[in-house]
């Protein structure tokens, strides 16, 4: 069954054929299939959902390209995005320019809304902050780690 | 973004208790949507913290 209700499919892919510029990688990480239970292991719950629903995301417009990791397999690609715990999802500017947006855990409620608009916030590769926030901004020379919890409801 | 109900083991490190909750640089939190200016405040703010 599509996560995405068809009347919202139609409505995105109109959206995004007006607002996209360039092309936007969805890298995502997930838990590998696997059908021996290995004791001890966390089990993820969300990543086959989230996977479902990032392969719907990706059929929405041809500027956008999923790419998917197993977090177990590709440690070498997890430690390069700095990805430590799973559902974990990179959106990526078209040169392989990160803007620094990352998700962890299911995007699903209101969530989805805030994918949907990052989703084109990255492909334009600007900030729609005010030029006097942006000015202020300017002046960080350090990096910044923004942490925003929420809940999918 | 964080899902702060997958991942409790964060929501209890950070005491997430409603959302959105915002934590910068691990020094500077807030509850809540703000405007984008004094959301940059406590960018700012986190910056001067040692």
């Amino acid at each position: 069954m599509a996560l995405i209700r068809e009347k919202d499919r139609q409505l995105l892919e109109d959206k995004y054929r007006r607002e996209l510029e360039g092309k936007v990688r969805l890298v995502y990480f997930t838990q590998g299939e696997n059908l021996l239970h290995v004791p001890g292991r966390v089990e993820c719950e969300q990543c086959k959902e989230m996977e479902e629903l990032l392969q719907e995301v990706a059929t929405l417009s041809p500027q956008f390209e999923l790419v998917t990791y197993d977090f177990v397999a590709d440690q070498a690609k997890a430690a390069e995005y700095g990805i430590d715990r799973i559902p974990a999802l990179v959106l990526e500017g078209e040169d392989g320019s990160s803007h620094g947006v990352r998700f962890f855990g299911i995007t699903s409620g209101y969530e989805f809304a805030t994918l949907v608009e990052d989703l084109v916030d990255v492909s334009k590769g600007r900030s729609r902050l005010s030029e006097a926030s942006q000015t202020k901004a300017a002046q960080i020379d350090r990096p910044v780690h923004i942490q925003i919890f929420v809940t999918p409801t | 973004m964080i899902e702060a109900i997958e991942f409790p083991e964060l929501a209890r490190k950070y005491n997430v208790y409603g959302v959105p909750k915002v934590v910068i640089n691990d020094a500077v939190e807030f509850e809540g949507a703000l405007p984008e200016g004094p959301y940059l405040d406590k960018v700012l703010e986190a910056l001067r913290q040692p």
